[in-house]
């Protein structure tokens, strides 16, 4: 095994050249601090999955739409047979594995903790912001996969916290909606 | 008490007497009132003459209050840059600055060069420009008489201010915050049920602010206080005035126009997207103009927006005022202005009904002519069962010729109408789905059963209280009228389009008798009113030239929007850098940091070329060829597809999908592979690793990675779901860099990676995983510029490190960062094809030169049995080919075409140069093509000539491969 800390992961704002985002009354522009994002695809039903993970996550996945088991790890109901977990504090590397490690041979396990990071909007007027641009209202608990300004995204609402889960690539633009959109939060 | 039409000393509930504003008119500054719309202002200002009509360019001005208006068009411009060409003066709010202007006529409408045509109306009559103008093109005629038709100039200036857009969901949306609409709305608040209730004037109160009655015990505006206070003070109810819904459609979606400020940088324009479990429609009704000669004259106003002027905004539109009216509600526009000190005349239709007491009556008299061009001098009256005529003077004529129910919503909802003989209208004929009309839309024209209509749509269950109540109203009654009988007169049936009575009767002689072809005959119905005030009247009249029942004769389809809604309430924020993303690399700020020229590639923001001091474009692009070529280059591949998929099945997912065999490729080796459509076409190119028994990464090009991932899924879901094989599409969780060149491998033996990465141990078009220190990396020896070429990549977040370690590991060999621009050049040298640009929509694998797959697969793959077509065998299909300049100086540019001669001897072509560029590693222009029978041409060494803007090129036809055939530098 190679020395640790050859390479440092750049963090998104900076990698990406994100400038803040002025908050306003009611809602607070971040992105999140997801240290694990992982994707979880099966098929056919995904038989001894659900049950594989219980030792890993401590629940059990979630076959019903839109929904989110755990708080953290959290795993995310994205389409029949996949899920995507996430976990803001575990060690990314070594999650993967455990997970990898768990689950039957036919789940195809992907890391996508870089490729699939979220913009996270905190306050009451998070799902003000995401009415500018999103058709879907997502309720307390629960996950959506929709567009938000024609993009695609999974929405992740618990309380008055509202993750956006969107492709790296595609950041810069949404940061760049959301900052444009922020002042109307509060004007109905 | 004034003696002069304008604005009153006292009145106007709408108005803020306390705050003046100003703006101008044609250039000429004039005053209002807060609280006033455009049309208020200018009528308190006496401007009289606001339009010129569409064909026979006469003078015309306000008819109406709300979005019915045909007439008032203007163009206004706002102090914030917004430009509005074609305003509606009865919907725009008067703000201080506006600049306001005409827009038909020339060089106004008040002073109309075109006003001679007028008089030329016996030669121009419905149909004259699509009987005359057909020959030799009506497009020759079209741009002249759409200019002098008139209707605003989309402004060229960029419009500064974005428009907000947003969506909302609730359980109901009532659309009019009239009677009905707030007895429905109270009710279903009441219910518990969410409520969105939206009135298109910026008060609530519909017809009430203007015909005040009691309800409940209250004067009307107190009911509407305690109504609006009572639905303020609970939280399921959301109250959107000064908006106007513009169309419902499927699934319980409506689209609405709300006016009002928002923060800056944003128009005063939200438009909604609301989706409603019920619609309840209490839209009203709309006061529809009597057909009588001369009936479009500035000064013929409606009856009902007459007295709306004088409530709402304090405007007396006449002092001597002759009311034309069939029914009872033009009598009150008589009394209200009396009380206000005009001095009106009834004239009405009914030849049974009593004088009024204090106002002079024409029992069953009819107006036979309004004198005056720009404004009324006065009438003609004449009693319909003969008789002495009666000549009045007058400034205004208020005609109410009875209502129509505003029934567009409930037809874009796909409602059905039926004709009510009593009304002398159309209502509609039960619900559309879950959408409801209720009050005068729904036929019902008295304030008490507006509000039983309203309160009983509104209520879910017993109710928890009783329906507001209204005291009982004589019952509605409407004069039967249709047109004058005087043939040689004009009356306007349509005012916005100038159609007349005459039109539709000829539009019946030359047999345009179905409703769709009346409309689009003579234009009834047509253009920004969609026929609000004139629908009826032009249904009625064909019905009596047919001399069948109205309803017989149908009505055309109302179609969205209701009232014109702006394209760029429509984009909304979508413009500009908000249009279209540009997605950025994962090292985006480490090409920043190295001077890198950016360009969009498929969506991608990427390094176009990486310029040193004093280089212009081309010179950094051959340096960069020849840097790659002689020494080593890094390149950001990151866009690269990368396709995940696992599962017991895959390899035989993936023969099946692919043209190339992928069953055979052992795990640890990579292999180039064509995917065809079902036509057999081409549709992307990439390679395909195999990482286990049941494991594959597939790397289609990076415009292609999210199709070929949504063919993955098709197939996988619907052609072959039987087979277990999953897909990801992780293109973004990585980031890919390329070192390529002839030092490569000095480079990347330098990378501390826990794997070998030996000739031996991982050879050409082999592939491993390991680690960098503790981040998982993935390496592939695949190489897109004939190099020896190290495709390495790792968690995207690790991107920017790993590209300055290579770029640190490389120094020492000189490495230079390696644009697109170049790379477009490597590959061409190489003659690897660029999938959509060497290839066209017909393109093949044999085209190429690939046909054994084909020969032999022995199961079917997609595309397979297009393949065996006779005219995939067709020798005059295009084929790839390399051209190289025969002319020294003359370089073949892309585009340019090969030509052969027929037996006419006319030029056709046979191919085209696909790519050509100018060759740093050979000093010479190289080009590539896919030309007719191009592999015969190749092998006979033939010359042939290309066509380019007018000027011939001539080349010889060579391999594509113009750089190391063999391919032994790649292997190193």
């Amino acid at each position: 095994m190679a020395e640790p800390s050859i390479l440092t992961p750049a963090p998104l704002e900076q990698a990406l050249d994100l400038p803040p985002i002025p908050g306003v009354a009611g809602l607070r522009v971040t992105v999140a601090p997801i240290r694990a994002a992982v994707g979880l695809a099966s098929t056919h039903g995904s038989a001894g999955l659900p049950e594989s993970l219980e030792g890993v996550l401590g629940h059990r996945l979630d076959r019903r739409p839109g929904s989110c088991q755990g708080n953290d790890p959290c795993s995310i109901w994205t389409a029949p047979d996949r899920w995507l977990v996430t976990s803001d504090r575990v060690e990314r590397f070594a999650f993967v594995a455990g997970i990898m490690a768990a689950v039957p041979r036919s789940v195809l396990v992907t890391d996508v903790t870089d490729g699939l990071p979220a913009i996270e909007l905190t306050g009451s007027g998070a799902r003000a912001l995401l009415a500018h641009g999103c058709s879907v209202e997502v309720a307390d608990g629960c996950s959506a996969r929709t567009l938000l300004a024609l993009q695609p995204v999974t929405l992740v609402a618990r309380g008055d916290r509202v993750r956006v889960f969107v492709d790296r690539s595609l950041v810069p633009f949404l940061w760049s909606w959301i900052g444009r959109h922020v002042p109307l939060v509060g004007t109905g | 008490m004034s003696t002069r039409a304008g604005r009153v000393a006292q009145g106007g509930s709408a108005l803020d007497r306390s705050r003046p504003l100003s703006f101008t008119f044609g250039g000429r500054r004039l005053k209002g009132f807060a609280g006033d719309s455009l049309a208020s202002a200018l009528l308190a200002n006496g401007q009289a003459v606001l339009a010129r009509s569409f064909k026979y360019h006469r003078p015309r001005g306000l008819w109406g209050f709300g979005a019915e208006e045909p007439n008032a068009i203007l163009d206004v411009q706002y102090p914030d840059g917004r430009h509005d060409p074609n305003a509606r003066a009865t919907l725009v709010p008067l703000e201080d600055g506006q600049a306001v202007k005409t827009v038909h006529g020339w060089p106004s409408a008040g002073r109309d060069v075109y006003g001679f045509l007028d008089r030329l109306h016996p030669l121009i009559p419905a149909g004259f420009y699509y009987k005359t103008f057909i020959r030799p093109n009506w497009h020759l005629f079209e741009p002249r008489i759409r200019a002098m038709a008139g209707l605003g100039v989309v402004p060229v200036e960029r419009e500064p201010l974005l428009r907000a857009q947003r969506h909302h969901h609730t359980d109901v949306l009532v659309v009019g915050a009239g009677p009905a609409g707030l007895a429905a709305a109270r009710a279903a608040a009441a219910a518990g049920q969410r409520v969105l209730l939206v009135d298109d004037q910026p008060a609530p109160g519909g017809a009430l602010l203007v015909d005040p009655t009691d309800i409940d015990g209250m004067p009307a505006a107190a009911w509407v206080d305690r109504v609006i206070a009572d639905l303020g003070a609970m939280p399921n109810v959301t109250f959107l005035p000064s908006t106007t819904a513009m169309g419902l459609f499927d699934h319980g979606l409506a689209i609405l126009a709300e006016r009002r400020p928002v923060p800056a940088g944003f128009a005063p324009e939200y438009l909604w997207k609301v989706r409603a479990d019920r619609t309840i429609l209490a839209t009203g009704a709309i006061e529809r103009p009597l057909v009588f000669p001369d009936n479009d004259r500035p000064g013929v106003m409606s009856a009902f927006a007459a007295r709306a002027y004088l409530a709402r905004h304090g405007v007396r539109a006449g002092q001597a005022v002759v009311v034309l009216t069939g029914n009872d509600s033009g009598w009150r526009t008589a009394e209200a202005l009396a009380l206000a000190g005009s001095e009106p005349v009834i004239v009405d239709l009914r030849p049974d009904v009593a004088p009024h007491p204090s106002i002079p009556t024409h029992v069953g008299s009819v107006v036979i002519a309004v004198q005056g061009r720009v404004g009324v001098a006065g009438v003609v009256v004449e009693p319909l069962a003969g008789g002495p005529r009666t000549e009045l003077a007058c400034d205004l004529v208020a005609v109410s010729g009875g209502w129509t129910p505003t029934v567009h919503l409930h037809m874009h909802a796909g409602g059905k109408l039926r004709f009510d003989e009593r009304l002398d209208a159309f209502v509609p004929a039960g619900e559309a789905g879950s959408v409801a009309t209720v009050g005068a839309a729904n036929g019902r024209f008295d304030t008490a059963g507006c509000l039983a209509d309203g309160h009983r749509a509104g209520s879910i269950g017993s109710g928890s209280f009783a329906a507001p109540e209204a005291e009982a109203e004589p019952a509605y009654r409407q004069a039967r009228w249709r047109k004058l009988d005087r043939p040689k007169v004009r009356q306007w049936v349509d005012l916005q389009n100038d159609v007349t009575a005459k039109d539709v009767s000829l539009a019946r002689q030359e047999n345009y008798v179905s409703v769709e072809h009346l409309k689009r005959y003579t234009t009834l119905g047509m253009a920004t009113d969609q026929g609000k005030t004139s629908n009826l009247n032009g249904l009625a009249l064909m019905a009596d030239e047919l001399a069948v029942p109205v309803e017989q004769v149908g009505t055309t389809t109302f179609r969205p929007p209701f009232t014109p809604v702006s394209f760029a309430a429509i984009a909304g924020s979508r413009r500009e850098a908000l249009l279209t993303p540009l997605r950025l690399l994962p090292a985006d700020r480490e090409h920043v940091r190295v001077g890198a020229v950016f360009d969009d590639y498929g969506g991608w923001s990427r390094p176009a070329f990486y310029p040193q001091e004093g280089e212009g474009r081309a010179e950094a692009i051959a340096r960069e060829v020849l840097a790659t070529r002689q020494g080593v280059a890094l390149f950001d591949g990151s866009p690269l597809g990368k396709i995940e998929l696992a599962g017991k099945d895959a390899a035989v997912f993936l023969d099946r999908l692919f043209y190339h065999s992928l069953g055979d490729l052992k795990p640890g080796r990579v292999r180039y592979v064509f995917m065809l459509t079902e036509h057999g076409k081409l549709y992307d190119d990439g390679v395909v690793s195999r990482l286990a028994e049941d494991r594959f990464l597939l790397s289609p090009s990076s415009s292609h990675a999210t199709g070929v991932h949504a063919l993955v899924e098709e197939w996988r879901q619907t052609g072959w779901p039987e087979l277990g094989v999953v897909a990801s599409n992780v293109t973004t969780a990585w980031a890919t860099f390329a070192v390529t060149g002839p030092k490569a491998r000095v480079v990347v033996g330098r990378l501390p990676v826990d794997v070998d990465l030996s000739a031996q141990a991982l050879p050409h078009m082999g592939f491993v995983q390991g680690r960098l220190g503790d981040v998982p990396v993935r390496i592939a020896r695949v190489s897109f510029t004939g190099e020896l070429s190290f495709e390495i990549s790792v968690p995207a977040g690790y991107g920017p490190s790993l590209y300055r370690l290579l770029a640190d590991l490389g120094k020492e060999q000189g490495i230079v960062p390696l644009g697109s621009e170049a790379l477009l050049v490597l590959r061409a040298e190489k003659g690897y094809v660029l999938v959509g640009r060497d290839t066209d929509g017909n393109t093949e694998p044999q085209d190429l030169g690939i046909t054994a797959p084909l020969r032999k697969k022995q199961h079917d793959f997609v595309g397979r049995r297009s393949l065996m077509r006779p005219v995939s065998r067709d020798e005059r299909r295009l084929e790839l080919v390399g051209l190289l300049n025969t002319v020294p100086d003359e370089p073949i540019p892309t585009g340019a075409h090969m030509f052969e001669r027929d037996a006419g001897g006319s030029r056709r072509s046979r191919g085209y140069v696909t790519s050509a560029y100018q060759s740093p590693t050979l000093g010479r222009p190289i080009a590539l093509g896919i030309v007719a029978d191009g592999r015969r041409l190749q092998a006979e060494g033939a010359r042939v000539d290309l066509f380019h803007l007018g000027k011939v090129y001539h080349a010889k036809v060579v391999s594509p491969v113009f750089y190391d055939p063999a391919g032994e530098r790649l292997r190193g």
